[in-house]
């Protein structure tokens, strides 16, 4: 069957910056394909290109079989967006906001009160629907963007972090929404910072990193990359670190990585038998030991195995830097 | 198709131009506030100022002084409703019309037509209030051809507030920016004085301004007399749209959505 998206060999060069360095992937009907990866790997940059806000500087894109630069606007048409950024005008109400939304996909206006109301009902903004956005809360806002985006019936959503930035609750509800469309049929791509968010939703993942699809598959066959094993990761002490490496790779043939004080490394046969032996070797050892832990492998075990670096790290980088932002 | 597209687009300029209204009639501060310079220049020279002035040329100078001033406000909104984009890029409303199906053309468009349109609400009431404060509007046929000025001067000075919005992306240095631009060509243009009273190399700066052509159109429009003639002001105004629009076409084509 052919893809519902095709993306091949995408680039986007800023100036002499390579931002999406060659990116290829393919979408089924129907899927939730998640672009996962750190702040900057161009993740935006990419779903940019595939919405023509930016043009691509080379490859292909083919969305529903219509190359994305011979007919922008039939291409334009069958895909709905969402910002990472929550773009609602707050001068207007909820109720204008859609309706503008509506006039600009060309919606007939014999039909836009009915899927406005509709709209508002779904987001649960019916009693709000006269009032200024600026009174909103920001998961009021997030709401009513969400369903603005849905007005003209995409075939394509896009979301750009559609989580990153609110609260637990919020984060589940959009979860659940985002399930909801993929019932009624509607193909979805997301991107995340989050693994657990990647994890939880997608059917097909590509963990990017800067500007590179560095993998790519379903959630499992991506943990499955780290080899069958289980995880091992021992905290201790930072004095303490090479020594517990050396014993690893003496005794049990182990490679490890190591940032700060916490050790990881794959075991990959007999891992209870092991983990009793390593158990035994710490103690005998001497080294303060902290914690000891044996688990499956998670996609940040992919990510650290494919670049060295933790996506946690990135992603805590990525958030400093955004609060440093926001003070200024 | 093509045809359906061109329909598209027109709906496009019509939405974009509507919302502009509607917001400028929701915020009544800001009418507010766009009417207090051209009434505190109204007052402070148009009466102050204009009882101790005589006018070698004849005349009141508050005849002389309301189309100025009318030139003058219909700049400020002009620059300042231009560089709305940037407002637009900054809360991301711009990169929500860009993917959606219309050309950025009919972007900047139903831009400029929403500016020029409240631009010349604001110059109607200012005309309104000097013909109250004893403006003496001068009656001839040549008055149709007022608004067309008043629209040129819009269209204008919304390209270059487009032009510098597309530009620039520090909100700051770009307030200092908009008035480096606004202030000169004001107070380099025949608004507050008669070309003539000019010394020579002053001359030429506001030969060069195109505020100079839309004031000097608005005088002879609607107070009966001006230095060149209407065709030449018409003319002046018609090229300095032309290039203003492309100018600020191009610039929005270059500037970056993120
Ligand atoms: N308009 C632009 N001009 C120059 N560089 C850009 C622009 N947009 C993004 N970049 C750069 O491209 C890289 C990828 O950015 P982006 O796609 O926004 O990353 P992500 O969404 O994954 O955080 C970053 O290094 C960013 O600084
Ligand atoms: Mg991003």
């Amino acid at each position: 069957m052919q893809p519902f998206v095709d993306v091949k060999n995408l680039r986007k060069l800023f100036g002499n910056f390579t931002a999406v360095d060659g990116v290829s992937f393919s979408i089924g009907k129907g899927e939730i394909f998640g672009i996962l990866g750190p702040n900057g790997a161009g993740k935006t940059t990419t779903i940019s290109t595939i919405l023509g806000i930016e043009k691509q500087t080379d490859g292909k894109i083919v969305v529903d079989g219509l190359d994305n630069l011979k007919h922008p606007k039939e291409v334009k048409q069958i895909i709905g967006f969402m910002a990472q950024e929550t773009i609602v005008d707050s001068e207007l109400t909820g109720r204008q906001n859609l309706a503008l939304g509506a006039d600009l996909y060309h919606i007939p206006k014999s039909e836009i009160p009915s899927k406005v109301s509709f709209a508002l009902r779904e987001s649960q903004l019916e009693k709000f629907a006269d009032v200024k956005a600026s009174n909103y809360s920001g998961g009021m806002k997030r709401r009513l963007y969400l369903v603005k985006s849905m007005l003209h019936e995409p075939k394509l959503l896009i979301l750009d972090e559609p989580t990153t930035g609110l609260d637990i609750q919020n984060r589940v509800q959009m979860w659940k929404d985002i399930r909801k469309l993929k019932a009624d049929g509607v193909t979805i791509i997301l991107t995340t910072q989050y693994l657990e968010e990647a994890d939880a939703l997608c059917d097909n993942i590509a963990i990017i990193d800067h500007g590179k699809i560095i993998a790519q598959g379903t959630p499992s066959q991506l943990k499955k990359m780290i080899a069958s094993g289980n995880v091992l990761e021992i905290i201790t002490k930072p004095e303490n670190v090479e020594q517990v490496r050396k014993m690893l790779k003496a005794k049990f043939g182990l490679n490890s990585t190591a940032v700060n004080d916490k050790i990881e490394a794959t075991v990959e046969k007999s891992p209870l038998d092991t983990f009793q032996r390593i158990l035994n070797a710490l103690k005998s050892s001497k080294a303060p030991v902290l914690s000891v832990s044996l688990r499956l492998p998670t996609l940040d075990d992919v990510f650290i195995k494919l670049t060295g670096a933790s996506l946690r790290d990135a992603e805590q980088k990525a958030d400093a830097s955004q609060s440093n932002k926001a003070v200024r | 198709m093509q045809k359906g597209i061109d329909k598209m687009e027109i709906n496009a300029v019509y939405v974009l131009w509507l919302r502009d209204i509607k917001r400028f009639i929701r915020a009544k501060s800001r009418i507010i506030g766009i009417l207090m310079m051209p009434l505190f220049f109204l007052l402070g020279l148009g009466l102050g100022l204009g009882s101790l002035i005589h006018l070698s040329t004849g005349g009141s100078y508050l005849d002389f002084i309301v189309p100025g001033i009318i030139g003058m406000s219909l700049l400020f909104t002009a620059v300042s409703s231009g560089t709305a984009v940037l407002w637009d890029r900054q809360f991301g409303f711009l990169k929500e019309i860009l993917v959606t199906p219309n050309s950025r053309i009919s972007i900047v468009i139903g831009r400029i037509l929403g500016g020029a349109s409240t631009a010349l609400i604001q110059s109607v009431i200012v005309i309104l209030i000097s013909i109250l404060i004893g403006f003496n509007i001068h009656m001839s046929p040549a008055l149709i051809l007022a608004p067309v000025f008043m629209a040129l001067i819009a269209a204008t000075f919304i390209g270059l507030g487009l032009t510098l919005g597309s530009f620039i992306s520090d909100f700051q240095g770009f307030q200092l920016v908009t008035s480096f631009f606004t202030m000169p060509l004001f107070f380099l243009s025949n608004g507050i004085f008669p070309i003539s009273v000019l010394p020579q190399f002053v001359k030429y700066i506001t030969y060069a301004n195109p505020l100079t052509y839309g004031i000097d159109g608005l005088r002879i429009t609607l107070s009966g007399s001006g230095t060149f003639s209407i065709w030449t002001d018409l003319a002046a105004m018609l090229i300095s749209t032309a290039i203003m629009i492309a100018l600020s076409a191009y610039a929005f084509k270059k500037t970056d959505v993120g």
